[in-house]
């Protein structure tokens, strides 16, 4: 099997990624372009771990990938409901509307 | 009986654990009125961390580290923490203003809801901390560094109903989780170089081979991805809105430690795993010269006081990362020690300021109103004993002679110095910076001391007891480290040396 291909697709997914920050104007695009980036990490770190031997697995990436998977869970969660308390300040999802503080 | 515990239970356990129960203390809090009993208990909780650091401190003066694992899981294949001289030097810093923060907290936030899970907050976010110190493989620093981000997200949030809060909050973590996941994303390139995650054997393995294409883009990767946490320069931005934006004691304690878990990871990365030092110190040290520059420049016009002491927070990144781009034993030292001294001053600074906009906010209505330098001249007249604090910690910052931020960035200039080259430029730099925020400072004491008091700040009385205790303590340390330095740098010599002595 070819790690090559998947590596090469993790990171096209945080280009995209990176894009999805920097282009979208919603919140929550915002928050699903961190999801992207995030299963960029992810994929790549299962791909590496078949690398070790051949015909062996590597199971600790694999714990590590479960795990930030869960955390990512909870800082999407957190995120959510910040844009819930945003929409209910601002009445608005648009980053670009929310300029109260200054840079 | 307190060695053998010791063994099994890292500070940052004592903490989670305490943590867990922290919600039934708060139900236990309504149901008896006692007000403040969970302040008490996380403050309590932060007491009963300390000696178990002292005794792990013990042992790695005995025997230069102490490593544990959990039981069957044998490292490289199971996760390991590992505690040398720097993690300990790291975590008394954490765990002294954890406590002074939780301490203040007690009655700052008295009227707000859902104080027990803000106490649960502070524990994890200071277990969090500890953790990521202390880890010795890569699982370990990313669920760490995910715990105390997590945490120190919703404290930024705490107060939600407040438009700056919860922009600020969604701000912070956006950059944040963003450079959490490039940290993952070059942790996986790492872990498919090595084919491990344990920094020793990670070491051991990069050594051998020679530094390429790839290895200096993995270099660049890891110190934007840290360098977002620390506030290095182009990755600022969110800590001039999340700071201010936060109660006061999280203002304390992200300003304070939080960031420098950011310039911890870095020096580890650097100066343990990676074995390649070529070139990268001059381009850190300009990096540091730059942070300084926009920190000083863009505090000068600031009105708002906890803006400005989040601006010059940067500043002192920049210093920080100076002495870590030298990379000498004296630079190390330097920043080691300046780490700890701007904890120490950058929390009192906050945790002072925050009793006066607590007080003067009682007058005036807002403590919005109470942050701006203009609705509170001459308020230190009313207050003499936070003032007087608050004037120590502002002198402190600006690098008096016999307060504590003198002592290291004295020690961070003549390393400089001392490495000669494009250095010497650095330091004079350095100097320049220092005489900028010299400027700030002063403008900004001489407004709350010096002017008249205004009419509506009549009323303004002194704090409670439970608020001042923790900024007198820390008045204390300022004056010890800056009149008696002695055993607290040979305490950052040794962590340096930690650092140093294992590339």
């Amino acid at each position: 099997m070819d790690v090559n291909i998947y590596v090469i697709a993790a990171i096209m997914l945080y280009g995209i990624g990176i894009y999805c920050l920097l282009s979208k104007r919603n919140l929550i695009r915002l928050l699903i372009g961190l999801e992207i980036l995030a299963n960029a990490a992810n994929l790549n770190f299962i791909a590496f771990s078949t690398i070790k031997a051949s015909g062996l697995i590597d199971p600790l990436p694999h714990v590590f990938v479960i795990i930030a998977i869960v955390l990512h869970g909870c800082i999407i969660a957190i995120g959510l409901a910040l844009v819930i308390m945003i929409y209910r300040i601002y009445h608005t999802l648009d980053v670009k509307k929310l300029k109260k503080l200054r840079w | 009986m307190m060695e053998n515990l010791a063994k099994f239970l890292l500070p940052n356990f004592v903490l989670i654990i305490f943590s867990v129960i922290t919600p039934f203390v708060g139900f236990l809090e309504r149901k008896s009125k006692l007000k403040g009993l969970t302040g008490v208990w996380a403050t309590i909780s932060f007491l009963m961390a300390s000696p178990f650091l002292y005794s792990l401190y013990q042992e790695v003066s005995k025997n230069g580290e102490v490593r544990f694992h959990y039981a069957t899981f044998i490292p490289p294949i199971g996760v390991e923490f590992r505690i040398d001289m720097f993690s300990i030097f790291l975590s008394t810093a954490f765990i002294l203003l954890g406590f002074a923060a939780t301490l203040n907290s007690i009655r700052y936030i008295e009227h707000e809801t859902g104080q027990d899970m803000y106490y649960v907050l502070l524990q994890l976010m200071v277990a969090g901390m500890i953790g990521v110190v202390f880890a010795n493989d890569f699982f370990n620093l990313f669920v760490f560094w995910e715990v105390m981000c997590i945490s120190s997200y919703s404290l930024v949030a705490f107060r939600k109903y407040r438009w700056e809060a919860v922009e600020a909050a969604f701000k912070y973590l956006v950059m944040s989780t963003f450079a959490s996941v490039t940290m993952l994303f070059a942790m996986s390139f790492l872990y498919g170089l090595t084919g491990s995650l344990n920094f020793d054997q990670m070491a051991q393995i990069l050594r051998s081979s020679s530094l390429t294409t790839l290895h200096q883009l993995l270099i660049g990767l890891i110190i934007v991805a840290f360098g977002v946490q620390a506030a290095i320069v182009p990755f600022h931005s969110w800590l001039p809105d999340a700071h201010p934006a936060a109660p006061s004691p999280i203002s304390a304690m992200l300003s304070g430690v939080v960031i420098k878990t950011g310039v911890y990871a870095i020096c580890r990365l650097l100066f343990v795993v990676l074995p390649w030092r070529v070139g990268i110190d001059v381009f850190l040290g300009a990096i540091a010269v730059l942070t300084m520059f926009v920190g000083n420049l863009m505090a000068l016009p600031q009105r708002d006081v906890k803006r400005l002491l989040a601006f010059s927070s940067i500043a002192h990144i920049g210093y920080i990362m100076l002495g870590v781009s030298i990379a000498t034993l004296n630079g190390l030292t330097g920043a080691t020690l300046h780490v700890m001294n701007h904890a120490i001053m950058k929390g009192l600074a906050f945790l002072s300021f925050g009793v006066i906009i607590h007080q003067a906010g009682k007058v005036i209505g807002s403590t919005d109103e109470a942050r701006i330098v203009d609705n509170i001249m001459g308020i230190g007249r009313k207050i003499p004993l936070t003032a007087l604090t608050f004037t120590i910690a502002i002198l402190a910052l600006m690098g008096i002679p016999s307060l504590n931020g003198f002592v290291s960035e004295f020690i961070i200039v003549v390393a400089a110095v001392k490495k000669g080259g494009i250095f010497i430029l650095f330091a004079a730099l350095t100097l320049l910076n220092i005489g900028i925020s010299v400027v700030y400072y002063l403008l900004l004491l001489q407004r709350i001391l010096l002017r008249p008091t205004s009419k509506k700040l009549e009323e303004v009385r002194e704090a409670p007891l439970s608020m001042i205790i923790p900024l007198v303590i820390l008045s204390i340390l300022c004056f010890a480290i800056g009149i008696y330095p002695r055993p607290f740098i040979q305490f950052a010599q040794k962590a340096a040396l930690a650092l140093l002595g294992s590339s």
